[in-house]
């Protein structure tokens, strides 16, 4: 089996799976393209604190389990306090995840901050200039995260996916920066065994 | 809690027969090539075995050589007809650089073919319809003086269809060029005769057609001549060196046997489970697509695609209910991208995504079959129910 005892637990038994037609927030992320798609509704009360939040998700055994825990560790939480978890929380709480399987926790942690960014208003595209992190092929960053949460975890899958570090430097400037934002969405466990 | 075993073409369990086969050769231990009588008693085992998997394809015992896997034997054509060792009296003496094959085929084809593409062979991929045919008029058009080798599958392991390969051999034979078929997903559950269709390479597993893992076959037509790629002793006429893997050699033989003895009967069985499994799954459940040709298919097996959810979702539900099945997808198997045959036939990546292989064997009963469509329909309803893409779900 190449998932953990918990991550089947909350495969099989989904916690908060639903709607919530009253919600204060959604957040929708993924495509059925990529064979994820999350969808999380959140209830914030007055001081801002999320007391109840609901999923449902469609995708493999981790994208389930992702998103189910992750709503219930945002219940209690102020919004503020919510809004940093991490999908490295996420796959801690989880106990692990196979590494094909991290961007499902990228995927969990993006779609409750884009609830909670659209409930405070927080404008989703906050890019202002363009600034391209592989500068020979013109990729943005938000591009390599793109395919971070569609499932490349090594530096050869994001230029298979992206086309960066396939320019005329041949990845010089590129490859260390896109180490650096892998190095972000990797669990932490995983980091100190390194 | 039954336990219902619908992976088939992952691999089948050992048949009773095959199990008292490797039973009673468990003292062969003698190395077949040795001259006493101990290493005799294991070389009549392994001729006599030869006799058994020749005759499960119509070839003559001479033209079959044992191997370990599918994988070795595909990539025995492979390399084998394209070596460029200059003593090497193969095909790779000829100037051509070309090779043909289809977009559907298994890894151990597709592989070491891509590998020859890096090393400067030119490769046609060809195409195939919805239903994974092959047109064996793109094949004409491919063909030409600089083709070394065609390689076809016979059926096809996620959707189960089978293709035209006689029309495509003697289109390959016009041009005199090589045609070799992986029918590991075919051979001991359709008939299969090397001399009618006229090929001149096929390869075929063991742990398909009910034997151990570890010993599969290749069927060489008299007179062509490849390089091994194990290279070693004498070996199998020196294409593949390596001490004879004597019990899996028997056991591979008893079960060709059985093979041709049962192949009738379990064709036609096979066929009714396959089919009252595919029309329960329509009745029972909505927004299912079949996939694969609705007869030019084996009947163990069937793919079918549940619209809204996740292929894995499917298969971990299931498994915990105690149903094997597989997912049409690699997804689980580590690689985010659907499935190249789903792709192939022109499913889209969603559908491609929710797509389950039911695959059938000879211990599959009725009782199997009507378990999984009482289990099923729960199972598919409760992810849709999960799934924020399900329009049911939207009131």
């Amino acid at each position: 089996m190449i998932y953990n005892e918990k991550v089947i637990d909350y495969f099989q038994n989904p916690r908060n799976m639903g709607e919530m037609p009253d919600a204060d927030a959604v957040g929708e992320v993924g495509s059925p393209v990529c064979g994820d798609v999350m969808k999380i509704w959140l209830k914030i009360n007055k001081e801002g604190v999320i007391t109840d939040a609901k999923f449902k998700t469609f995708g493999c055994a981790s994208a389930v389990a992702s998103s189910s825990i992750a709503t219930e560790m945002v219940i209690g939480k102020h919004v503020n306090e919510a809004r940093k978890m991490s999908n490295r929380d996420v796959v801690d709480a989880l106990g692990g995840l196979p590494e094909h399987k991290i961007h499902c926790s990228v995927l969990a942690a993006d779609a409750i901050h884009r609830a909670i960014d659209k409930y405070l208003g927080i404008a989703v595209e906050e890019d202002k200039d363009v600034e391209y992190l592989c500068k020979c092929q013109k990729i943005t960053r938000e591009r390599i995260e793109e395919a971070i949460a569609h499932g490349a975890y090594t530096v050869e899958m994001v230029a298979e996916a992206t086309g960066a570090t396939k320019g005329e430097c041949g990845g010089v400037r590129c490859k260390p920066l896109i180490e650096d934002i892998l190095d972000l969405y990797r669990p932490r466990k995983k980091k100190e065994a390194n | 809690m039954p336990q219902v075993y619908l992976d088939n073409n992952a691999t089948t369990p050992i048949h009773p027969e095959v199990k008292q086969a490797i039973t009673d050769g468990l003292d062969l231990f003698g190395n077949a090539s040795s001259e006493h009588f101990l290493g005799q008693a294991a070389r009549k085992a392994v001729e006599d075995a030869r006799k058994k998997v020749a005759a499960l394809v119509n070839a003559k015992p001479a033209e079959i050589i044992f191997t370990s896997c599918g994988s070795e034997s595909n990539n025995l054509v492979i390399k084998g007809v394209t070596c460029q060792d200059i003593i090497c009296k193969s095909e790779a003496s000829k100037p051509g650089k070309h090779i043909i094959t289809t977009q559907i085929e298994h890894p151990s084809v597709t592989n070491p073919i891509k590998s020859l593409e890096r090393q400067g062979f030119k490769v046609t991929w060809l195409p195939v319809d919805q239903y994974g045919l092959v047109d064996p008029g793109l094949l004409s058009k491919a063909i030409s003086k600089q083709t070394v080798l065609v390689s076809i599958m016979t059926a096809n392991n996620e959707i189960g269809t089978i293709e035209p390969i006689a029309e495509l051999a003697k289109i390959a034979r016009g041009h005199e060029v090589y045609f070799h078929t992986d029918a590991v997903q075919a051979a001991g559950k359709l008939e299969i005769d090397v001399k009618e269709t006229g090929v001149d390479f096929l390869s075929l597993s063991g742990h398909k057609l009910y034997a151990p893992k570890g010993v599969a076959a290749l069927y060489i037509r008299e007179g062509v001549v490849v390089c091994p790629v194990l290279q070693g002793g004498h070996q199998e006429r020196g294409l593949r060196g390596g001490t004879e893997n004597t019990l899996g050699i028997v056991a591979l033989g008893k079960a060709c046997e059985v093979a041709i003895r049962d192949r009738e009967k379990n064709i036609e069985r096979l066929w009714k489970l396959r089919e009252r499994l595919r029309k329960g799954i329509l009745e029972k459940i909505p927004e299912v697509v079949i996939n694969g040709h609705p007869e030019k298919t084996l009947p163990t097996t069937l793919s079918a695609t549940f619209k809204f959810i996740e292929g894995e979702s499917i298969l971990l539900r299931l498994s915990s209910k105690g149903i094997a099945v597989s997912t049409g997808s690699a997804c689980s198997s580590g690689s985010l991208e659907p499935s190249h045959v789903l792709l192939a036939i022109g499913l889209p990546h969603e559908l491609a995504h929710g797509t389950i292989r039911f695959s059938l064997g000879f211990e599959n009963t009725d009782a199997d079959i009507d378990y999984t469509l009482e289990v099923l329909p729960g199972v598919i309803q409760q992810l849709r129910d999960m799934s924020p893409l399900w329009p049911g779900s939207k009131k």
